[in-house]
């Protein structure tokens, strides 16, 4: 709701001015909805949010509020300077929501295109050959699978049993258990 | 204090009150003019002047300029319909084939220690991690659920050596397998190369297998980074890719090896060096990866960790030297740089490095798999948001269906974020929603105050700047003959 000490504002295209009165460290700016697009506002409100915390504020049909806390210095020039880049993204909002509110049919019918490409390439069969089922397999393959097995498993096993003994580059020495002899760490 | 704009920039103009010419589009300052992309990704630079002229409707189709926007998707009465329908349909997926790589985490063990490390390891003598080889199998299996004709099963870990036996049968399997699928089949191991021996590299090469490797610049800076137990990290990495560039020299079939920089603080001074490291060693490509606030490097970030801005001056630093470099006569390309070039200049969206899902599964050592990388590393610190189902237990469909991963492809298409949907560079960018999660406490990110896009927007700017040059651009051109490498 606007609140009741804010005086009535002009309809006047992008009118924007103090709506109520802004702590001593936060900017605050109101716009009459029927006279600037929301899509703008809450664009440019949006790209501010790496340098402002920004709240949002007010019955949306009849103002919308924008408020913007520093997130640096909140020196009346920086302040000033928020309000200037805010407005600055503001009219770029304008000119980048035209530039989408003209073209919007042709972006439809192209999708719309696109939606059809994807249907058509569907129904093509996937390339490549179908993967085999396992009981697809030639005896010979599954004998070869059961060979490999086997051989990985006794490798492992083999490969545990001499754990512990010959590790040249000492790979196999816990973390706690010493370090290398120039003792040089990354940090 | 002076007034700063956002990162999208606020270039102004009137626009024509009638939509008669000026076509969907998204503009950005670059230098003293003015990025212009049309929704195809196609684009061109305008000084203010002329883009205040054509964003009135006042550029005739006779003027030479008329020729060139309309050439690039920029007029709306001479829109190429067709052209338009077949690039969003590449860059949306409409044509996607499936997820193509397979990154499987056989143990999480590794010797080194590095002070970033991103792969949460454990001890190189607790073996609790490592894969079994029936969850290999299973994981095997479930990748050649995937109907794209090209795959490829890259071995990561830990130090994926340490369980070779593991990495030895995924490999032999997967070639069994795939004499009834009949893929392009390829596979990666991405090692320290510190338990690199002859036999070993000479099986993997047998069986097509390619390498790549951790090297982040000369020596001392290597070794900074990367903490092992027996020392010798920046020798074993050396040696390891001179070994496998001999026996290339001497006829065997094996991909140049490539080795990825992992950029901590200590590299920011540093670009040169490291270039004429990896080139030096006859390495075609230069990987720049950049560090992010995330798992292990999270706690370390305030010892390691930079700014967006300090990464972007690095990295052009890096690659106008890589430019000179290639002026003087040498091929080598930058990674990032080439998969940016070929979105930019091609149309092309390779793949999604940052949706993994789309192109990648990463597979954890029991059988887990997650919709990226990084949501398998965030899993390791103790977070399973990005789990999406396992090996063995979910078929490939479940998986592409999990609500996770849905959500994650969402968000990482520029088109669904407020600002990016906006900004010049969408066409050829992706968003991370793992990133996102980690640091901004939702898949969706904020991207105004986004450390990702900081990052990725002036390495856009870097790249759009060097396209200027007639002479650096021929140069970027050129890199784009490895992308099939």
């Amino acid at each position: 709701m606007k609140k009741p000490s804010t005086p009535a504002r002009p309809r006047a295209r992008r009118a924007a001015r103090p709506a109520a009165p802004a702590s001593s460290d936060e900017v605050r700016l109101d716009f009459d909805p029927k006279s600037e697009r929301p899509e703008c506002v809450l664009g440019a409100a949006y790209l501010m949010i790496d340098r402002a915390y920004v709240a949002i504020e007010g019955d949306r049909a009849k103002t919308l509020g924008v408020v913007l806390r520093p997130k640096g210095e909140r020196t009346p020039a920086a302040l000033r300077a928020l309000e200037a880049d805010f407005r600055a993204e503001l009219e770029a909002q304008r000119l980048r929501w035209a530039i989408a509110r003209n073209n919007q049919a042709i972006r439809e019918y192209v999708a719309a295109n696109e939606a059809a490409l994807a249907e058509e390439f569907a129904k093509r069969p996937a390339a490549g050959a179908p993967e085999p089922a396992a009981d697809q397999l030639t005896d010979d393959q599954r004998a070869e699978i059961e060979r490999l097995i086997s051989e990985v498993e006794t490798e492992i096993k083999e490969m545990n049993d001499k754990k512990a003994g010959a590790d040249p580059k000492g790979v196999a020495q816990p973390w706690e258990a010493g370090r290398p002899e120039s003792g040089e760490r990354g940090e | 204090m002076a007034a700063s704009g956002s990162r999208l920039t606020s270039p102004s103009a009137v626009l024509e009150r009638e939509p008669r010419r000026v076509a969907g589009h998204a503009v950005r300052r670059l230098g003293e003019g003015l990025l212009v992309v049309g929704d195809g990704g196609e684009w061109t630079t305008l000084s203010e002047a002329d883009y205040r002229r054509y964003a009135a409707g006042d550029v005739r189709d006779e003027e030479p300029l008329g020729a060139v926007l309309a050439e690039r998707g920029l007029l709306r009465d001479r829109l190429d319909f067709a052209r338009l329908g077949e690039r969003f349909a590449a860059r949306r997926l409409l044509r996607w084939p499936g997820p193509s790589v397979h990154t499987l985490v056989v143990t999480r063990r590794c010797n080194y220690k590095c002070v970033y490390c991103h792969a949460s390891v454990v001890a190189p003598d607790d073996a609790s991690t490592d894969m079994t080889p029936e969850t290999a199998r299973a994981a095997v299996d479930l990748a050649f659920e995937s109907p794209n004709p090209q795959m490829t099963i890259e071995f990561q870990g830990g130090e994926p050596l340490m369980n070779w036996p593991v990495v030895k049968f995924a490999v032999d399997y997967a070639r069994l397998k795939n004499r009834a699928a009949g893929k392009v089949l390829h596979f990666g191991l991405i090692s320290n190369f510190s338990l690199l021996d002859e036999a070993k590299a000479d099986w993997l090469i047998e069986r097509g297998v390619s390498f790549c490797t951790s090297l982040d610049g000369p020596a001392d800076l290597h070794e900074r980074n990367r903490v092992s137990l027996a020392g010798g990290r920046h020798a074993d990495a050396v040696a390891g890719i001179r070994m496998i560039l001999a026996k290339r020299a001497a006829g065997a079939k094996v991909d140049v090896p490539n080795a990825i920089c992992t950029v901590s603080r200590h590299s920011l001074g540093r670009a040169r060096e490291i270039v004429d490291e990896l080139v030096g060693l006859g390495l075609e490509r230069v990987q720049l990866g950049p560090l992010d606030p995330v798992g292990f490097a999270r706690r370390a970030w305030d010892k390691v960790g930079y700014t967006p801005d300090e990464y972007v001056r690095f990295y052009a630093q890096a690659l106008d030297h890589l430019i000179s470099l290639n002026k003087d006569g040498v091929k080598a390309y930058e990674k990032t740089a080439l998969i940016l070039l070929i979105r930019i200049l091609e149309g092309g969206h390779w793949r999604f490095p940052n949706a993994d899902v789309v192109a990648r599964l990463a597979y954890d050592w029991d059988g887990s798999v997650y919709a990226s990388e990084d949501g398998r590393l965030l899993a390791a610190d103790g977070d399973p948001f990005f789990r999406i189902g396992r090996a063995g237990e979910s078929s490939l469909a479940e998986l592409l269906d999990h609500p996770t991963a849905r959500a994650s492809l969402y968000a990482s298409m520029p088109e669904c974020q407020p600002m990016c949907a906006q900004c010049a560079y969408a066409p050829f960018c992706t968003i991370s929603p793992t990133f996102n999660y980690e640091t901004q406490g939702a898949p969706w990110g904020r991207m105004p105050d986004n450390a990702w896009c900081g990052r990725i927007m002036g390495i856009f700017d870097v790249l759009f700047e060097r396209l200027q040059d007639p002479q650096a651009r021929a140069v970027l051109e050129s890199w784009l003959e490895f992308k099939d490498r």
